[in-house]
């Protein structure tokens, strides 16, 4: 295009100088002749317009005469011609050298030659594509004319042309000489011109030679041109035309060039050479420095105006002082295609040209030159297209490049370019290789194959890059990717480069997912993390989704789309620090813009199943955040495992260990993971819902707390559990209880609200202990754990619980019995840590409690204990004692002793014995105000009992009760009674006895040392009245061997009145002996309480007795034994009181009321005896007695027979023989005959005295014992004399004095 | 707040139901204010016989009734007495006419069992009067604690009967009653003989405030009971009645009053006798 347009101007030049010479010429002659010339300037012109058909303006013509004669001079001159002419043409001056004598001989101008001074020619812009006007055709022919075939000889000095190039850059070649020769046919200019140059010389020498084209008809020419160049400087020339960032340091031209060339309409060179040498071009760009130099060499160029051939020899090129070797271009093309072939041309060489050249930013040749790119150019195709655009096809081979941005680096690609300056093609075919990435992935990507069929686009906003398919193949990766990529140019320099892509991916190991992160977009934070995340599994039909500008990527504004999503299968993910991973895990991944979601439909969380699973990162930058959601439903215990081997195993894992859960759970895990751990804490928020699970509350090691049938959902955040509103079965009774846990720096805090309304009779089934209470009602309570766990050690603890115990009824004996409508506000407290603990009770104002236990041995101890039943308050602890005090205004203790029978039937108190051994009583203080017992009264009971580790002492007081007792431990355990006062008369102990036999029928087992089972016991006792029984005094000792119960003594009354009773006990058979002594004041039965029907001045009692079972399980089954019984001076008399029944064995008493209602209530006042002895055996219970003999003054009883005591049978027989003689009443009940006081005092006096009477009276008692049948049998008649008898002395004493006697 | 007295007067029949609709009527017509002491006449909630009232006895402290009757004292915060109301005894045949105490929490704070059993011949319909066939008697004299506005003071619990016998109050008196409630359902013909006067020697003679709620009026039954609730001072002033008919009647209890009259005429130390229980 350059040597195009410079050949033309030079050829306009030519013409133009030519012309202007001539006329030049004529005017300076004329103005040498005639002064006034310039009066004829308008002629001069004219006659130029005519003579050479051109147009000119003359600002003033001058004439003069020089060494070649008259000189006419035409100043300041322009040519006149139509608008469109392609070039403004101005003289300073015009000089025609008029050939004077030839003029006057031919009568008009000749001139001999014409020269041109400061001729400026200045091209048109677009000239050679404006269509010209006739007028101006015309005028170029003029100007050919003039300056070729007019003029022979013409010169041009000074002068300029100007004209601008492509870049509209005004260019100027000043042209210092030009002789210009027209002789015959031929044609030949010489000169010299130059380039403006501020830096140096220049020189460029030419010669112009044309010769008509004689084939031709259109009068073109042909010629020859011949240019030296030596040290021509260009700079000024480049500067404007190469990239605002370059600073040419040098460019400087030195060859020799000769061409031959046409001139006509189809102008052109056939021939060129150019011989190169001393050339230099160096500059500077984006830091870096170019120095090419070219020595030497020759280019040639062979054009048949058809097609055109290009061949180089002998290039001698440096390049930044390195010998560029075996540098050869050869090529071949027509008018519009090109084809060059080179040897030994890279890449690298030609960038920097490119680069000069461009209009690239700064920036953009900062980021292309990082490239670093070369390769093997092995050829290059040139098309030049309709619109005089050029395509360029070439083969890049091992082409390399550094990893820049996003751009990978690559290395032995083989590049198929092919295109133009605005658009084109790239191929990249990849071998097998390692692409290095610019820090973008984790490693270098290790390419099986890759096929990369690239676009280009060139537009006037800037670049752009696309692909239809990417085909890019590793050892894991299989990916097919389309895209577009967009970088702008400065006049788009505000936009960002943009990007569209999509990719399909598969992964055949996901574990190997790391190495293709992209780090760079994902931060390095967000990298580390996913690093190690994914462990295995598979990736099939990866889709990766990018449209959007780069600087506005993450695309918050939604003013872009990152998108990738992840299938992966069958795979394993980590989470960092001690969680366990998932596993067997079908997981989604949606990376999009600056966030990341996760799905999976399932999974494995260590061993728990997990059904459902969502993650998410928020941000994908330094501070985000990942969060998983898992839907998580297996075992509890799974679940519980897993959190244990948690990070939270500290926290929630310990909870867990207090909190054991069962059975089936479901629930949602939420983990929070921050990428920056280090300035950011990993999150764990979990859901556990609870539904029918089974919760063991484990308070101690010993203590757990059983809930059923939990319902509801806990939540944690790390360590913090919250729960409200939880629900269970506790002792199958319904409990709603919330807590909560904090997790601080040193310790774990539980907090547990729990509140029930249960239903107590079906407790008390639950808990046979609370069974003996008899609750039933509700019991509406609520209470509070607070538990403080020590990560160094330790916990401790809190527990309080609260009842006003309304609507709870309780059977046990007041004062603990209570109605449902009854208020009993209780309190319990508990607090302590792991190595004791406290407890404090109340309960309204029916007992307080205070109490330790100490933790520290293999089985918890209590330190000290303290219980007041009755209210008052705990002001005062002895922390090193175990005290029970009652003080009740009233307490009956017979529904309590019934309350222990019970409990010693279901064996509570065995199940209690050892806890009871976890400490012993210090000392128990009771008072109360009115106490009871079985009935009896006991005003103002007072006792203080104090333990001194070997024996209990005990002080009791009341009006009835006044006694010391001590129990001695030991074996055997000993008990000292001393009771000054026991006056029992209102006990009723019918029911005692009962229960007492009932319980002595339990130790019907054999002992193998009875000193463990029996205490000895010595009791003394002044007063002893126990209802109607009067014991008083009483002394009693009692001890026990290994095999034996020992009695070895008990008595009862003093020394003249007494029972002694001695015997053993050898765990079958009780032997006694009792011995009695009785007065008449005193005797066993009256002790006993009965009214005795047989009284007496004496009486003994021996008897020796033995019978099966201990002493107190007297029976008559097995009684055996020997009695005597003797009493002295007493009588039988009538008793109503049916306790005399006791007696009634013999049935004396109805034998006397038999008597007297037979023998006219003679014994209405009683039987009277001297002595009456009686002895007998006892064989199983069956007495025999045949020595029953009572005398006594009425008669003398005798009698014999068998008592059936198992029976209670009696079957006896009774002869009364009465002394008839012995009183006159007896006489009168006993005489046959009704006898008169008279006729007996007759009898008396006139008679031998005979009186016929019952002389013996038999009876038979039989049936049982306690209401016989009496019935008389038989009696026996005869006289008596009652001859000195005491019958006549008595009466005598009713002689005549004394009045008639009448009975 | 006060101490407020109240009794209520009720003409009962046989139905508990109907009965307790009563009552919560006339409870919602007094609108008892918070911490009152609300009286209610014996055999509030049942007036009938021996097989009715063995039907309906409860288990102290538990059953149907007692639990309405302690939401009615939560209801209006009020201690609510019931005068009377068959309790289970430990006897198969037998069993006790209870006066029940609730507090404002609905607790059952006391209970009386009434110790003198009607067992009597009234010139009325009906004639004789044999409660002990029905009911057993209770053993202990019992008072409770009134609260309000942080202070208490000592009520004692007497049932009807119990009115001819002053030595039961004598002992209330020297346990420290202030107030001693009597819920009744004096006969027409025993009433108007003997009611007003036994009162107020009980008052008088104890120097008490004595709240007398009683059955008024002709009862479906048949019977017809006196009437004339009232509430009488420690100086044996009638401060309220109501004759006859459902109502209730109201007045403050006055401590200064109270212990004006007491200071006046000290009877207590000038009694040379004591009061002694005698069981049976």
């Amino acid at each position: 295009m350059k040597h195009f347009t410079f050949r033309w101007l030079k050829r306009i030049y030519a013409l133009v100088a030519f012309k202007l010479f001539l006329i030049a010429l004529c005017l300076t002659l004329l103005r040498i002749f005639l002064i006034s010339i310039d009066d004829y300037k308008e002629d001069a012109a004219l006659w130029l317009a005519e003579e050479y058909n051109i147009n000119l303006s003359v600002e003033d013509i001058s004439a003069g005469i020089d060494f070649d004669g008259m000189v006419l001079t035409l100043n300041n001159i322009e040519l006149l011609d139509s608008a469109d002419l392609p070039f403004v043409l101005k003289l300073d001056h015009l000089f025609l050298h008029l050939n004077f004598w030839e003029s006057i001989t031919e009568s008009s101008l000749v001139f001999n030659r014409i020269s041109l001074q400061g001729a400026q020619l200045t091209v048109k812009p677009g000239s050679e594509s404006t269509a010209k006007s006739e007028q101006s055709l015309l005028t170029l022919d003029s100007l050919k004319k003039i300056f070729l075939q007019q003029l022979n000889k013409f010169s041009i000095k000074d002068s300029v042309v100007k004209f601008k190039d492509h870049l509209g850059n005004d260019k100027t070649i000043v042209i210092e000489t030009l002789r210009w020769l027209n002789k015959g046919g031929l044609h030949q200019g010489v000169g010299a011109a130059s380039l403006p140059n501020s830096l140096g010389d220049n020189s460029l020498q030419f010669v112009v030679d044309l010769q008509p084209d004689r084939s031709s008809a259109d009068r073109e020419f042909s010629g020859q041109l011949y240019v030296d160049a030596d040290n021509l400087n260009i700079t000024d020339y480049l500067i404007d035309r190469v990239n605002a960032d370059a600073r040419i340091a040098k460019a400087v031209l030195g060859f020799e060039a000769w061409a031959d060339f046409s001139l006509g309409k189809s102008s052109h060179f056939n021939k060129i050479q150019v011989a190169l040498q001393n050339s230099q071009l160096s500059w500077s760009q984006s830091r870096h420095f170019n120095d090419w130099q070219l020595n030497g060499g020759l280019l040639q160029l062979t054009n048949n105006g058809q097609t055109w051939l290009l061949d180089s020899y002998d290039l001698d090129i440096e390049r930044n002082q390195k010998k560029w070797q075996g540098l050869n271009i050869n090529g071949y093309g027509t008018r519009e295609s090109a084809y060059l072939d080179f040897s030994s041309l890279h890449l690298a060489d030609l960038l920097p040209f490119y680069l000069l050249g461009s209009d690239l930013s700064t920036e953009q040749i900062t980021y292309l030159s990082a490239f670093d790119m070369d390769a093997q150019i092995e050829d290059l195709s040139l098309v030049k297209n309709k619109d005089n655009t050029l395509n360029y096809q070439t083969s890049l081979k091992a082409f390399k490049n550094r990893p820049q941005g996003g751009i990978p680096g690559l290395s032995n690609a083989h590049l198929e370019l092919s295109g133009g300056l605005s658009q084109g093609e790239l191929s990249v075919k990849l071998p097998k290789q390692k692409i290095y990435f610019d820090g973008q992935f984790s490693r270098p990507m290790p390419v099986k194959s890759g096929l990369l069929d690239l676009r280009w686009l060139q537009s006037d906003t800037g670049f752009k890059l696309y692909s239809e398919q990417s085909l890019l193949k590793t050892e894991d990766l299989d990916t097919t990717t389309q895209f577009s990529l967009f970088f702008p140019n400065k006049k788009a320099q505000n936009q960002s480069p943009f990007l569209s892509l999509y990719s399909y991916a598969s992964l055949n190991d996901a574990g190997k997912a790391q190495h293709y992160y992209p780090i760079k977009a994902m931060g390095d934070d967000v990298f580390d993390y996913l690093q190690p995340t994914l462990k295995k599994g598979q990736v099939k039909g990866a889709k990766i989704l990018w449209y959007g500008a780069f600087s506005n990527y993450p695309y918050e504004q939604h003013n872009g789309i990152f998108q990738a999503w992840v299938p992966v299968r069958k795979a394993q993910y980590d989470f960092y620090g001690q969680w366990q991973g998932l596993t067997d895990l079908d997981l989604d991944l949606l990376f999009e813009n600056d966030w990341l979601t996760m799905h999976a439909r399932r999974a494995q969380l260590g061993q728990i199943t997990v059904q459902k699973l969502d993650g998410k990162i928020d941000h994908l930058n330094p501070d985000g955040i990942l969060t998983i959601t898992a839907d998580i439903s297996d075992d509890a215990q799974e679940i519980s495992d897993y959190l244990k081997n948690s990070p939270l195993k500290d926290s929630v894992g310990n909870a867990l260990n207090i909190i054991e859960v069962q059975n089936e759970l479901s629930g949602k895990l939420q983990l929070s993971i921050p990428f920056n751990r280090e300035t950011m804490s990993e999150q764990t928020v979990g859901e556990i819902t609870l539904t029918d699970n089974d919760i063991n509350l484990h308070l101690t090691d010993e203590l757990t707390m059983p809930l059923k049938e939990v319902n509801g959902k806990f939540s944690f955040i790390n360590g913090d559990l919250t729960a409200q509103g939880l629900n269970a079965q506790l002792f199958e009774q319904p409990v709603d209880f919330s807590f909560s846990s904090k997790e601080k720096d040193e310790t774990y805090q539980v907090n547990a609200d729990i509140a029930g309304i249960w239903q107590l009779a079906p407790l008390s089934g639950y808990h046979t202990v609370l069974q003996p209470a008899r609750l039933s009602g509700s019991l509406d309570w609520n209470g509070s754990v607070d538990f403080e766990y020590n990560f160094s050690g330790g916990y401790e603890f809190d527990v309080a619980f609260n009842s006003a115990a309304q609507g709870m009824i309780s059977g046990l004996p007041a004062p603990f019995n209570k109605n449902a409508l009854q208020s009993w506000p209780t309190d319990v407290q508990i607090s302590g840590d792991d190595y004791n603990a406290k407890i404090k009770a109340k309960i309204k104002d029916k007992l307080v409690l205070a109490g330790a236990m100490d933790f520290h041995g293999d089985s918890p101890t209590i330190p000290y204990s303290a219980v007041n039943i009755g209210g008052d308050d705990l002001s005062v602890v002895e922390t090193n004692q175990h005290i029970v005090k009652v003080n009740l205004d009233k307490l009956n203790l017979t529904p309590w002793y019934e309350k222990w029978l019970e409990l010693n039937e279901q064996g509570s108190f065995e199940a209690d014995k050892e806890s009871a051994a976890v400490f012993s009583l210090d000392e128990i203080k009771v008072d109360i105000r009115h106490a009871q017992f079985f009935e009896q009264p006991l005003a103002g009971l007072k006792i203080t009992a104090l333990n001194d580790k070997d024996k209990w002492s005990a002080d009791i007081y009341s009006d009835n009760l006044q006694t010391t007792a001590e129990y001695r431990f030991g074996v055997p355990v000993r008990v000292d009674l001393d009771i000054k006062k026991i006056n029992f008369q209102e006990l009723d102990l019918s029911k005692f006895n009962a229960d007492k036999e009932s319980v002595a029928m339990k130790k019907q087992y054999q002992s193998t040392n009875l000193m463990n089972d029996y205490p000895e016991v010595f009791a003394e006792c002044v007063e002893c009245i126990v209802g109607d029984i009067n014991l008083s005094p009483l002394s009693m000792h009692i001890f026990p061997s290994k095999k034996r119960l020992n009695i070895d003594y008990i008595k009862i009354g003093s020394d003249n009145e007494f029972t002694s009773i001695s015997g053993i006990w050898d765990q079958r058979r009780t032997n006694v002996i009792i011995d009695s002594i009785a007065d008449q004041n005193n005797n066993p039965i009256k002790r006993l309480g009965y009214v005795n029907p047989v009284v007496y001045q004496k009486a003994e009692l021996n008897g020796a007795f033995n019978w099966i079972g201990a002493p107190w399980e007297f029976n008559f089954d097995s009684l055996n034994g020997a009695f005597a019984a003797e009493f002295k001076d007493g009588s039988i008399t009538e008793v109503s009181d049916k306790g005399a029944r006791l007696l009634s064995i013999f049935s004396l008493d109805g034998i006397r009321r038999s008597l007297n209602l037979e023998f006219d209530n003679v014994f209405s006042k009683g039987f009277n005896f001297d002595d009456f002895t009686l002895s007998g055996n006892i064989t199983d219970g069956i007495v025999e007695n045949d020595d029953f003999n009572l005398n006594g003054s009425a008669g003398r009883i005798t009698g014999e027979g068998l008592i059936d005591l198992p029976n209670f049978d009696t079957n006896y027989k009774i002869s009364y023989s009465p002394a008839v003689t012995s009183s006159l009443p007896v006489l009168t009940a006993f005489a046959i005959n009704p006898l008169t006081g008279a006729a007996v005092l007759m009898l008396s006096k006139l008679f031998e005295p005979v009186v016929e009477t019952v002389i013996r009276v038999d009876f038979s008692v039989k049936g049982p014992i306690d209401n016989p049948k009496v019935e008389l049998l038989s009696s026996q008649k005869a006289k008596v004399k009652l001859q000195d008898s005491e019958v006549l002395e008595e009466m005598n004493k009713y002689q005549p004095q004394n009045g008639p006697l009448v009975p | 707040m006060a101490f407020n007295l109240c009794a209520v007067q009720m003409l009962s029949s046989a139905a508990p139901g109907h009965n307790l609709q009563s009552l919560i009527r006339l409870l919602a017509e007094r609108s008892p204010e918070p911490d009152e002491l609300v009286l209610i006449p014996e055999n509030a909630l049942c007036f009938s016989d021996k097989e009715t009232y063995l039907a309906l006895a409860e288990n102290l402290g538990d059953g149907y009734y007692q639990t309405r009757l302690a939401e009615l004292a939560v209801h209006y915060q009020c201690y609510l007495v019931c005068g009377s109301f068959p309790i289970k005894s430990a006897l198969e045949n037998k069993i006790y006419s209870t006066c029940l105490v609730f507090s404002p929490q609905g607790e059952l704070v006391n209970y009386y069992h009434k110790m003198h059993l009607f067992d009597a011949l009234v010139a009325d319909k009906k004639g004789l009067y044999k409660e002990s066939d029905t009911f057993t008697a209770g053993q202990d004299i019992k008072l409770f604690d009134y609260h309000s506005a942080g202070s208490s003071v000592k009520v004692g619990l007497a049932i009807c009967y119990d009115l001819r016998f002053p030595a039961l109050f004598q002992s209330l008196r020297e346990q420290g009653a202030a107030v001693i409630l009597l819920p009744a359902a004096f006969t027409q013909v025993t009433g108007d003989a003997h009611w007003l006067p036994l009162l107020q020697a009980r008052a008088i003679e104890n120097q008490c405030y004595i709240v007398a709620a009683n059955q008024g009026g002709l009862h479906p039954c048949g019977r017809e009971t006196y009437g004339h609730s009232m509430i009488i001072s420690p100086w044996g002033e009638v401060v309220k009645e109501l004759q006859y008919g459902e109502g209730s009647i109201k007045c403050e209890f006055n401590q200064q009053l109270l212990n004006k009259v007491r200071q006046k005429m000290p009877l207590v130390s000038h009694n040379r006798f004591s009061s002694s229980f005698r069981r049976k």
